[in-house]
């Protein structure tokens, strides 16, 4: 016979009975709650890998500022140029046309041309002489203290020096260096021109024309005063260190950077306003001990082309978006990578930064092969099909 | 067996199928994860080899021919030679009056380094192989800790006072100096068979870099494999082929330019007397030291620099 439960039992095992179920139901909560939070982190994770991978994509292949697939120009407006200022994807001779570099006159070839490659001995790419001509413009200086640089490479086919020693009238020997200097400067902005020329270019050139708006006999652009707040003044010195003559890439970026700056505050790449992107790509941005916060926020937004991951996604899915960063600074080339991604649920974001050594600007041009004309320079490497172009072989004959 | 026992049965046995269920499903996820995470590991491994591979051009336009097994350093200038812009690297020996073509400078065996007539590294179309790993103890190595030199504090003592550098800084990695100088060469084993580079020349100064991360060693297939006599490393082609398949690659074209950077080039040191000629400084290119001093910072360029890199879209037919 089964004996029924006394009341003291019942009353022991009712309340035992609750405090199991509210343990059960209390650990399945909990359990339910950290299943979601680790698929939750799962998802983060997966989504941050997938940006690593993007953001590496981007930086091998530029498709982030100047997309290969895309149909739309208003992805590829790093090509244009306009007043006769390009863009880092503008086809070189769109400002800096080609019959210049074709006439078969040494000195108007494209030292950075592969058909026509500079040997390491060729004397164009070993000139160490002294630069500076004078410190003060002429008004105040009566002596030109080094002699006139300009006498061995000018733009102008006759220079007359009729301050300080008065030399008079002059006919420069060699042209080709300040032809390189403003060319490709004038192509494809201040990140294109340090890219594209040697690393132990000086940098400076005497002007285009009379002496008149220059700064020490040289141009203004390359050697005069910008101010440090108008970063985008045309100024290609930072005037760090009060030096107003041309100088080598380290002492350019020296607190500041040249960066490929696709976009500005509160812009898309397709509604930013074209002399502002140009205005942006031929300025330096103040970066280092003497930048404020307020210099480096728009650094960054100037140059962070952040694109977002997936903007179709499911509600509950964490936003992410990755962006590179481009710009010479302290001389070194820097590709600068983010992952950012927020969660929708707090709106807290974390993110993934990291630099990584890859393809330069010149790499990416010559991926797109740029220019319609075979002859460009941008054609110097065609690799077509993973076939290495018999036009990449420079030519054997010695020299 | 009574019904009561069959349905506790089936409720232990569908609990037990449940659980087993959701570690299966665990498991798979964190697998899932963790290839995922390896591939992004293996991306970064290969990544890093292009500033190894870049590395090695640059040490290479000079320096890094030496033999061994003979006194000489032997030197060259670049892989475009600057003395004469024809293609290197070439020793700094005698020059061949036999050879009116060129005035090339000999190495010892009375040959060049550069030899146009053969697909070997480091001529044209020639290829070079480099596993990548960390050594037990490179040579010259030296340990990152600080050597202890204290000042003598002690009025009597004939060295009060005196910064003497009693203990070797900085401290080397091996007492003996001879094994110091040679080091240990053989591989950290975790560090072995994860990471390699592989060049192509192209042209004088163009290189076709190839990045990887896995076990092959950069070998492409298994006839390299045989033509090294390496075949015991991998067993036999199928496993080799194993192994390449999980191999990370990823391909480059870079070229090399005998320009070198800067320290900081011209300065104005215009603070006081600013018409005086000595106020404008040369800091030549590729010094180690300018007016203000010496130091690690102003670091010296001895190989060049890479005027650019490019990444490629697909595998090239020569690697």
């Amino acid at each position: 016979m089964r004996r029924a439960l006394t009341l003291i039992e019942l009353l022991i095992a009712l309340p035992l009975g609750a405090m199991i179920l509210v343990a059960a139901a209390t650990t399945l909560r909990v359990a339910a709650q950290a299943t979601a939070q680790a698929e939750r982190l799962a998802l983060e994770n997966r989504l941050a890998r997938a940006g690593y991978a993007e953001a590496m994509r981007s930086a091998d292949f530029w498709d982030d500022i100047d997309d290969r697939s895309a149909t739309s120009p208003a992805r590829r407006r790093l090509r244009a140029d306009a007043g006769g200022r390009g863009l880092p994807f503008a086809p070189m001779r769109a400002v800096w046309p080609p019959s210049g570099r074709d006439d078969g006159d040494r000195e108007n070839d494209g030292g950075w041309d592969a058909d026509d490659a500079w040997a390491a001995n060729d004397p164009r790419t070993w000139f160490r002489g002294n630069l500076i001509e004078r410190y003060k413009p002429p008004a105040e200086q009566e002596k030109t203290w080094f002699g006139h640089y300009e006498l061995f490479a000018h733009q102008d086919d006759a220079v007359e020096f009729t301050d300080g020693d008065a030399f008079g009238a002059a006919e420069p020997t060699h042209r080709w260096l300040p032809a390189q200097l403003d060319g490709v400067r004038d192509a494809l902005g201040y990140y294109g021109v340090c890219d594209y020329l040697p690393s132990a270019t000086l940098w400076g050139a005497p002007p285009r024309r009379a002496r008149d708006g220059t700064d020490q006999g040289w141009a203004r652009e390359w050697c005069g005063y910008a101010g440090y707040d108008r970063p985008y003044a045309f100024r290609f010195t930072s005037e760090e260190g009060g030096c107003l003559f041309p100088r080598t890439l380290f002492g350019h970026t020296n607190n500041t950077a040249y960066a490929i700056a696709p976009g500005t505050p509160g812009t898309t790449l397709a509604t930013e306003p074209l002399a502002r992107l140009i205005a942006a790509n031929h300025g330096y941005q103040p970066v280092g001990q003497y930048a404020t916060t307020t210099h480096i926020g728009d650094f960054q937004r100037a140059t962070m082309a952040s694109a977002e991951l997936m903007p179709l996604r499911p509600s509950h899915w964490p936003r992410i978006a990755t962006s590179v960063t481009r710009m010479i600074a302290w001389r070194r080339h820097i590709a600068s990578c983010r992952v950012r991604w927020t969660s929708p649920l707090d709106g807290a974001t974390r993110e993934l930064s990291f630099s990584v050594a890859t393809t330069t600007l010149r790499g990416a041009r010559q991926q797109r092969r740029l220019a319609e004309d075979p002859s460009s320079p941008d054609h110097a490497l065609d690799l077509d099909g993973g076939r290495i172009d018999e036009r990449a072989r420079v030519r054997l004959d010695l020299r | 067996m009574s019904a009561r026992h069959g349905t506790v049965l089936i409720a232990v046995a569908g609990l037990a199928a449940i659980l087993m269920s959701l570690a299966v499903a665990f498991l798979a996820r964190m697998r899932t994860d963790a290839d995922e995470a390896r591939e992004i590991v293996a991306d970064a491994q290969a990544r890093i080899m292009l500033v190894a591979a870049c590395q090695y051009v640059q040490e290479t336009a000079r320096i890094g021919w030496d033999d061994p097994a003979t006194p000489e350093h032997e030197e060259c200038c670049g892989w475009i030679d600057v003395r004469d812009g024809a293609p290197g690297p070439k020793t700094l020996g005698d020059r061949d009056p036999a050879r009116p073509e060129n005035d090339h400078p000999l190495d010892r065996w009375g040959d060049r380094v550069y030899r146009r007539d053969a697909d070997v590294w480091p001529n044209i179309g020639g290829v070079m192989r480099a596993p990548v790993h960390r050594l037990h103890r490179p040579p010259s190595a030296i340990l990152p800790i600080a050597a202890r030199n204290p000042i003598v504090q002690d009025p009597t003592s004939p060295d009060f006072g005196m910064p003497y550098l009693r203990r070797p800084d900085p401290v080397p990695a091996a007492a003996d100096p001879a094994g110091w100088q040679e080091g240990d060469l053989e591989p950290v084993t975790v560090s072995a068979g994860r990471s390699w580079f592989r060049l192509l020349r192209l042209a004088p100064a163009r290189f076709l870099v190839t990045c990887g991360a896995g076990a092959t060693q950069g070998f492409r297939d298994w006839s390299e494999v045989e033509a090294a006599g390496a075949q015991g490393q991998f067993g036999d082609a199928a496993a080799f082929a194993d192994v390449a398949q999980q191999d990370r690659r990823m391909w480059y074209v870079i070229e090399w330019s005998a320009s070198c950077g800067d320290t900081y080039g011209l300065y104005n040191n215009h603070g006081g007397g600013e018409r005086a000629r000595e106020h404008y400084r040369w800091r030549p290119f590729n010094a180690s030291m300018d007016g203000d001093g010496i130091g690690q910072s102003l670091d010296r360029n001895l190989g060049g620099t890479i005027r650019w890199v490019q990444r490629l879209d697909a595998e090239p037919a020569a690697w």
